[in-house]
């Protein structure tokens, strides 16, 4: 009987087979010896690549969502420049003023400025940029631009916006996306523009060289108006959604920032990366169930206080940020717009208060809520039900994996009690998604008469940025959270970023999620 | 070769009848969902007025069957629409990520091929010897490890600790090829890995059974060369099963590419047709549908004409 395995001793034993491992080797080293001659960003100092967590899809300003707007800040410039929390500076206007009533606003122009196409900036482009705003059926700035009722050009350098009703957000916006001028010439073409931007930013698109939803490069506008601007040659955004995948492109020195999250900064603090934190996101426990109808007892004022009094913010921001951000039952930080003094103190954490808030309501035995929120904030809901167990009561938490499918839940008042992460950055905007009417955040409609009047002091304001409004807007607080206790702030995030040694961003300014490009240096 | 030229016509008639199955059950699929895409385009602040504009905008209001023969229409014209996320046309976004997905499958495919394959050939003539022992335990091993951390523990080793690699990142062909090769090892690797221990496992299985057939004893006793037994026979016999088992895996690598993709931050379908799922994007869902479909069919497709090539008798049959 013949053997089959003496048969299959000598097969691959033949000098082809070492053909084939020199030729796998050599192929090996040709792909391994390149090494380093990639993208090289960091170790360039003029290149800033920066690793950016969400795709981006449109150069047309009035088509992006907030989270998308650093892609739009190298080539934009804003009419009104944020810095900080409610500070602003001159942009592309130098100057804005109000009518008493609020109807009314004057922005005065920078002049001798031009887009990257060549069209002078002037009233007539404003016109342009804001009646295009206001003809947009629907997008994520129409609720800014329906307030607009016309837009008249003065002169050359100025131009007035006519309102239909005060819009106390209007500084905040112009510093941002609905800000953001473009070409005249380029807004005739809006498809174009998609792919092409046009604006009066410190750099423009290197467009042969983008790969579509991957990587951006930035080259720098000879023409830019401002001579004392000091910006890299090229900026470069990557489009790295992973997290880890983030810091292992740092890591390698594939870029010189990313954004970040506070248990990964951690990490790479430890491993030596300088880090910083900008924009930053507000956590909420909001009370949608406000007049009971779901769950009776949160129809009842001291139960929803007895929430804000339930939740230890610091050990909360910890556990689930690692620590970066700040616990706040404010939101607005004091000294800033917004701010209550009575919030501060009245709403801390104290678990005595709030289980004999509890008894006087008569709950003391607790009681359940069915609550969906967001897959991205299941950690913080699961803390936040942690602290309410305490005083008896139980949150069930279901978590869904998208953005729709939690709007269905909370529009459809599936969840009494809503946990949700918010970029809005005036105390306007967290009135009119949690407090208004018809707020998002706001499903089962519930207002109250201390709020309703709060925000119409507010509203009748000349200057929504001046002494008077920072009073008002602390009142409107003040009625959302401690008098009425429709929401719970928990606290403050800030993004941590992450970098390479010698890269050096100016914090706390009006990017969203990355530091500003144009007051970051690297070397 | 009449066999061959009918089957191929036969079976891109069903194709295309699958692919048709695929989106209609897909489209009919998303009605359970509550679509409200205003969550992702426009924000927390968006007035109702707004959000009905948006849905009259995306024709949401309309009958559901109105839709779908709406989508139909431009897709049967190469029209697959426009994104909701994005306003963009969804054949370009399409276009823009196929290559990187299709570099990482068909790369990792071909390594797998290659080391799964070959490995499980060597462990077959060397059966219940040390050498099939230890291949059959990697293969085990390959098995085990998610290709998400295996993904990690090789970016950690050749692009963090040695330099090597780009952690990170997809370079096209056309930009600089050998740049696009040394972007595609480390995710092609973590891809094939598990894939190549099936295909090994399967392929030493099959060759081992052949190598117990009378025919092969046969053979070697009338004296035909070893070589000419194993390719002329053996090896063609093994194969055909393994074809089968190379289709099905490419259908699980698409799937595992996804999270590759994600590891190395590879912007391709996967990217895609995931965000398009958690933001509701039902075009670009039903465009990813398509062209996943579409591989897994062509792949079939191959697989049907390579088994019909290597076994006559299967060809006629079909």
């Amino acid at each position: 009987m013949t053997s089959t395995s003496g048969f299959t001793g000598s097969f691959l034993r033949r000098p082809a087979r070492r053909v084939a491992l020199t030729a796998a080797a050599l192929l090996l080293a040709s792909v391994v010896g390149a090494c380093g001659s990639g993208d090289g960003s960091a170790g360039d100092d003029s290149t800033l690549t920066v690793g950016f967590r969400y795709g981006f899809a449109s150069f047309d300003p009035l088509a992006n969502p907030a989270f998308t707007a650093d892609f739009l800040l190298p080539v934009y410039d804003t009419l009104i420049v944020r810095k900080g929390q409610d500070e602003f500076e001159p942009g592309l206007a130098t100057g804005w003023d109000y009518d008493p009533a609020a109807l009314t606003m004057t922005l005065t122009l920078r002049t001798g400025v031009e887009f990257s196409d060549g069209t002078p900036f002037d009233a007539e482009a404003v016109k342009a940029n804001f009646e295009r705003g206001m003809a947009e059926k629907a997008g994520p700035w129409t609720s800014v631009f329906a307030t607009f009722d016309r837009v008249e050009v003065a002169d050359d350098s100025q131009v007035v916006v006519h309102l239909k009703e005060p819009l106390p957000s209007i500084v905040s916006d112009l510093a941002f996306i609905p800000g953001m001028m473009v070409s005249p010439e380029a807004l005739q073409d809006t498809d174009a523009l998609k792919n092409e931007p046009v604006g009066s930013g410190p750099w423009v698109l290197d467009s042969d060289k983008v790969r579509p939803g991957d990587t951006y490069p930035f080259v720098r506008n000879d023409g830019y108006w401002d001579p004392d601007a000091e910006v890299v040659d090229t900026y470069v955004m990557k489009v790295i959604a992973d997290r880890t995948a983030a810091g292992n492109a740092l890591r390698a020195k594939q870029v010189d920032l990313i954004g970040s999250d506070g248990l990964q900064a951690v990490q790479l603090e430890k491993e030596g990366f300088p880090i910083g934190s900008t924009g930053s996101m507000v956590y909420v426990v909001d009370i949608a169930d406000r007049a009971g109808e779901v769950v009776p007892a949160l129809g009842d004022v001291r139960v929803r206080r007895a929430i804000g009094l339930a939740l230890d913010r610091q050990a909360l921001l910890d556990a689930v940020f690692g620590g970066y951000g700040s616990p706040s039952s404010t939101i607005f930080p004091e000294g800033s717009i917004g701010y209550s003094a009575e919030v501060d103190e009245g709403v801390t954490y104290d678990l005595e208060l709030a289980k004999s808030l509890m008894r006087e309501a008569g709950y003391e035995k607790g009681f359940t809520v069915k609550i969906f929120v967001m897959s991205t904030n299941e950690n913080i809901a699961a803390a936040v039900a942690g602290s309410l167990a305490e005083i008896g009561i139980e949150l069930e938490i279901t978590p869904v994996p998208d953005a729709g499918t939690f709007a269905a839940t909370v529009a459809d008042k599936q969840s009494p009690i809503l946990i949700v992460a918010s970029g809005l950055r005036s105390p306007w905007e967290i009135h009119t998604a949690f407090g208004g009417a018809t707020g998002r955040y706001n499903p089962f409609g519930i207002t109250a008469d201390g709020v309703d009047a709060a925000a119409e002091e507010v509203m009748a304001l000349a200057d929504p940025t001046g002494a008077e409004a920072a009073a008002g807007y602390g009142d409107l607080m003040e009625e959302l959270i401690l008098t009425n206790a429709f929401i719970q702030p928990i606290f403050t995030v800030y993004t941590p970023v992450a970098m390479q040694d010698g890269v050096d961003p100016e914090l706390e300014t009006q990017a969203q999620t990355l530091p500003d490009p144009r007051t970051t240096t690297k070397g | 070769m009449v066999y061959l030229a009918r089957l191929v016509i036969g079976r891109l008639g069903s194709s295309l009848a699958v692919l048709l199955i695929a989106a209609t059950a897909t489209f009919f699929g998303t009605a359970f969902i509550d679509r409200r895409p205003e969550s992702y385009l426009l924000g927390p602040t968006a007035s109702p007025e707004s959000v009905q504009l948006l849905h009259e905008k995306l024709g949401l209001d309309d009958p559901l069957l109105v839709q779908y023969l709406r989508w139909l229409a431009g897709a049967v014209q190469g029209d697959l629409g426009t994104s909701w996320a994005s306003s963009q046309a969804v054949l370009d976004l399409v276009l823009s990520r196929l290559p990187a997905t299709l570099s990482i499958v068909i790369g990792s495919m071909a390594l797998a091929i290659l080391v799964g394959v070959g490995l499980g050939v060597l462990a077959a003539l060397h059966q219940s010897r040390a050498t099939d022992r230890l291949i059959s335990t990697g293969f085990t091993v390959g098995h085990s490890v998610p290709e998400f951390w295996l993904g990690i523990l090789l970016v950690t080793a050749f692009a963090l600790h040695w330099s090597l690699l780009p952690a990170t990142g997809y370079v096209p062909f056309g930009e600089s090829p050998t740049e696009w090769a040394r972007s595609l090892v480390l995710p092609c690797v973590a891809l094939a890995l598990p894939v190549a221990a099936t295909l090994g496992r399967h392929s030493r299985s099959a060759v081992v059974a052949q190598l117990g057939q009378d025919y092969v004893r046969w053979s070697v006793s009338t004296g035909l060369g070893r070589r000419t037994i194993m390719w002329g026979a053996v090896l063609k016999n093994a194969l055909t099963t393994v074809v089968a088992i190379v289709a099905l895996q490419m259908l699980a690598m698409l799937s595992l590419s996804i999270v590759v993709e994600r590891v190395f931050a590879i912007q391709g379908m996967g990217g895609l047709v995931l965000s398009a799922a958690l933001s509701q994007d039902i075009p670009v869902l039903m465009a990813g549908v398509i062209v996943y479909g579409a591989i897994v069919v062509v792949t079939n497709l191959v697989a049907d004409v390579l088994q019909a090539t290597l076994n006559p008798r299967l060809g006629a049959a079909s």
